[in-house]
């Protein structure tokens, strides 16, 4: 009730009011075969844009034709623009060569298959697409007397280019991230994947910003109901514009309000690609490196891509040291608190004694003084993520160690209080996905007041309610808590363990149900005969 | 509300942590009082009552496969009497949750969250489990399959170090007073047993209802042998006669397991998840009330009634009983009949009604 109600305040919406002038006539606008006429068009459509530039010449046709190029310079590439567009068409001799009767006829067509030089080159003869074409980095050229333009691809611009992860590291694996750049990241994965199965296909989305947003799964490991899903639900947004893919994942994800991130964001490659395998869908957005990956579970959040590559053996007890540093990140203050401040029955005695005498002249309760120092950890954490790098790491750790260190010396918090958050601390840096870690590092409050009002059986109710929640939870039809709840035995091996890759034989079930076999059984490795 | 299914698994560990969750607790120290060392062989006469309880509510559900019980009683005994039917059984969940919720709290406020009120364990309690029961039942069961392993890892850590401290000359002389205390004494645990009669609500959600019998059987007798464990261990570790005497014995013979002096005070953590397992059970209770309600009234939803019920639930267990000991008295004299009514002769007597007017489902 509470989330329908909030739902209907924040879906409340104004009405349009501003209009685009061009949308008066329901039409599309077309080019007429009249250039000044055409000229004049464009530059109104493009007024007070001084980077979209165009340029009148000549053709040397035996009657010798006007025409014009016109472009965005921001997005173009000089030298491409000069040397391989204008420099062919200011060739003499291809035109002098054309039969008069068919170069009158369908000039623009002749260009485009004998005299450009270039990939991607196309016939356009709506304003709309045309504008398109041109805020996407082509050149478009109009020619006197023909009513179709043509566009090429003369994009040009500064990228990043692919370099190390920088949120997702690990020691042994591949080392390329992905970058802004839609094609790039398709061809980190085409790299990885050469299947003809791995499929790829694009949509525009956001009104303003024109945002190519790519989908890609492997045919026939992915389920379809999933992939029609995706395309529905991306087909449903509506809005002016996309800058992350922060934004998609927000407009698609199941449930209007949860903490927990409903789809999984990278930026390794290689991670993604082993989603694909695994029958999930990668969702690329264009001019951001992090990819959506769904449908997503919470198990998949606390996989780094460096399990598969290690030992398998290691990368269990990795696992397990994984599951046991998310334990301790959400409920390690509150324990603290239910002990100190309610359910002292719960240490052993000499334990109790010694921390008790050291808290014996404290101005403040556990339970604020945990909160506080917790805060205090969290404003520093954040002031590290926004200083300058050379900066950041050491005003935090010092910053950190200083009032750890104050504090106590002053009285006003205890030692145990700093060993707590900083255990804390650190096992919340532990989890490979980095929005997992915000989720927990809301509930770790609510949790620690729960525990100061009723103690152990607070931390219990308030875990009850996650617990509930997370059972609710799905994404894209997965449950969230799969394969835990509901079991699926033979799909543990990939979630507390890593079972060695021989082992791994089959597909995740509810992600990989329409191909389920990986590879053959018994292929793993044998010794050889004695004899 | 219709469209959710379980599978038979599931529906098995719903059962055990239904039967386990409040005979944990109870159980033992009810028991444990009158016959002495041989309370640990109780339970085993009593899980019948659970299974006579699973035929008769299995033979209904093969009658009406896929049917509702408000729909099929209505079919069976006429649109009032079937009503009132129903009615019978909102009255049962109610009650029942009541005092599960009473007994939880009571022993909160005894144990782990000394000295806190009442009332305020009670209102949270409610609250969690409503949540949950808002949530519905696929998510009640998944929740469950989440902790039971947990709960059940972390008493075979119990039997573990118990096992050490256990002096099994204790359980002897066994039939001392020969088997008529046994029989008479099974009723309470028979009560919980017999509370497998959720099936009656949860058989047509079930996605392969051929599994349930023999998942539910699995889960009395997994549940038997587990309430036996505690039982026998409690008293190997504490001594009948000191069990006899508590409030609640298996949380003091919890409390009295230590090793030196870093394994001790384990009881927290022991009865963690037990806490789990109880909330569970109060929220499955809690749903089937409002899903029972929502279907004699006809409703499209149940959420509504899960708002109201809030409030009724709160004052019900509060007033419940005046103290602990009461509650007890409620448990062991009045409890047992009541409730072996509604699991036993209730559902008997419909099956008996249908089979004589020849009434069967689609």
């Amino acid at each position: 009730m509470i989330k329908e109600l909030l739902t209907k305040i924040l879906s409340k919406s104004p009405q349009k009011t501003f209009k685009m002038p061009q949308n008066d006539s329901q039409e599309t606008k077309k080019l007429t075969s009249e250039m000044d006429i055409n000229l004049k068009i464009l530059q109104a459509f493009f007024h007070l844009c001084e980077d979209i530039v165009s340029k009148e010449f000549l053709l040397d046709l035996p009657t010798p034709t006007r025409a014009f190029i016109i472009y965005a310079e921001s997005l173009c590439d000089p030298v491409m623009v000069n040397e391989s567009i204008l420099k062919s068409l200011m060739q003499e001799n291809f035109f002098r060569t054309l039969e008069i009767s068919t170069a009158e006829a369908n000039l623009p067509e002749i260009i485009l298959q004998r005299l450009l030089p270039n990939h991607q080159t196309q016939l356009v003869s709506d304003i709309q697409q045309l504008s398109n074409f041109l805020l996407s980095g082509h050149l478009i050229l109009v020619i006197d007397g023909y009513s179709t333009a043509i566009a090429t691809a003369v994009q040009g611009f500064e990228q990043r280019a692919v370099n190390e992860p920088s949120t997702e590291q690990s020691i042994r694996g591949p080392r390329d991230s992905f970058v802004e750049n839609l094609s790039t990241n398709v061809s980190l994965l085409r790299r990885r994947i050469s299947s003809n199965r791995l499929k790829y296909q694009s949509i525009t989305l956001g009104e303003l910003t024109q945002t190519k947003v790519g989908i890609c799964y492997i045919q026939g490991i992915a389920n379809d109901k999933i992939v029609e899903e995706v395309k529905v639900r991306l087909n449903k947004i509506d809005i002016d514009s996309i800058l992350d893919s922060g934004y998609i994942e927000e407009l698609i994800a199941d449930e209007s309000f949860t903490l927990f991130p409903l789809v999984q964001n990278t930026e390794r490659p290689d991670r993604t690609a082993a989603s694909l395998c695994e029958g999930r869908i990668a969702i690329i957005v264009n001019n951001t490196p992090s990819v959506l990956i769904v449908p997503c579970t919470i198990v998949s959040l606390l996989q780094a891509s460096e399990d598969y590559y290690n030992n398998s053996l290691f990368a269990t007890l990795i696992r397990i040291g994984r599951f046991i540093a998310i334990n301790i990140a959400l409920l390690a203050p509150a324990i603290t608190v239910a002990i100190f401040s309610n359910n002292a029955e719960l240490i052993p005695l000499t334990f109790l004694t010694s921390v008790a005498g050291a808290r014996s002249d404290l101005p403040f309760p556990i339970s604020i003084e945990i909160i506080l120092m917790e805060l205090t950890f969290e404003l520093l954490r954040e002031a590290g993520v926004r200083l300058p790098k050379t900066v950041g790491q050491a005003i935090s750790t010092v910053g950190g160690l200083v009032i750890g260190q104050a504090a106590v010396t002053a009285g006003i918090v205890s030692p145990i209080t700093v060993i707590v958050v900083s255990i804390t601390a650190i096992a919340s840096f532990v989890f490979p996905d980095y929005s997992i870690g915000t989720s927990i590092r809301i509930l770790r409050f609510v949790l620690i007041i729960l525990s100061s009002i009723l103690g152990i059986f607070g931390i219990v109710s308030g875990l009850m309610v996650i617990l509930y929640h997370l059972c609710g939870l799905r994404s894209f039809g997965v449950p969230y808590l799969w394969p835990i709840a509901p079991l699926s035995v033979s799909d543990l091996k990939d979630t507390f363990f890593r079972a060695p890759w021989w082992a791994m034989s089959a597909r995740p079930r509810l992600t990989g149900a329409e191909d389920p076999i990986r590879q053959a059984s018994k292929r793993g490795p044998t010794k050889p005969d004695k004899g | 509300m219709d469209k959710e299914k379980i599978s038979g698994t599931q529906t098995g560990m719903l059962l055990f942590t239904l039967i386990t969750a409040t005979s944990i607790l109870f159980v033992p120290g009810i028991i444990v009082q009158r016959t002495g060392q041989s309370a640990w062989l109780v339970t085993s006469f009593s899980c019948l009552a659970g299974v006579i309880s699973l035929l008769i509510v299995l033979k209904l559900g093969q009658r009406f496969s896929r049917t509702t019980l408000s729909k099929y009683s209505e079919i069976v005994l006429g649109k009032v009497m079937g009503k009132v039917f129903c009615l019978a059984y909102v009255l049962f969940f109610f009650i029942n949750n009541t005092l599960t919720i009473r007994e939880f709290s009571e022993f909160l406020s005894y144990s782990l969250s000394f000295g806190s009120s009442i009332l305020l364990l009670i209102i949270v309690i409610v609250a969690v489990a409503g949540f949950g029961a808002y949530k519905g039942i696929e998510v009640i069961v998944r929740a469950n399959q989440f902790v039971l392993p947990l709960f059940i890892i972390s008493f075979v850590c119990l039997f573990g170090l118990a096992l050490f401290k256990a002096d099994y000359e204790r359980v002897l002389p066994l039939w001392e007073k020969g088997i008529q205390p046994l029989i008479s004494d099974s009723a309470v645990p028979a009560s919980l047993f017999g509370e497998i009669v959720v099936l009656i609500m949860l058989l047509p959600i079930v996605n392969k209802p051929q599994e349930v019998w023999s998942k539910s059987l699995w889960a009395i007798l997994a549940s038997m042998g587990f309430i036996t464990l505690c039982t026998l261990i409690m008293i190997t570790v504490v001594g009948p006669n000191l069990s006899g005497h508590l409030l609640f014995p298996f949380w003091n013979f919890v409390k009295s397991i230590e090793y030196g002096n870093y394994v001790q005070r384990i009881e927290g953590f022991i009865f963690f998840f037990w806490l789990t397992i109880i909330m569970i059970k109060t929220t499955l209770l809690y749903y089937l009330t409002c899903l029972i309600t929502a279907q004699i009234f006809g409703l499209k939803s149940y959420y509504p009634v899960v708002c109201y019920l809030a409030p009724l639930q709160v004052t019900a267990a509060t007033f419940v009983s005046s103290n602990t000991i009461q509650l007890q008295d409620i448990f062991r004299k009045y409890w047992p009949p009541f409730a072996l009514f509604f699991e036993i002769a209730l559902p008997l007597f419909l099956l008996t009604v249908a089979v004589i007017r020849k009434k069967r489902g689609n």
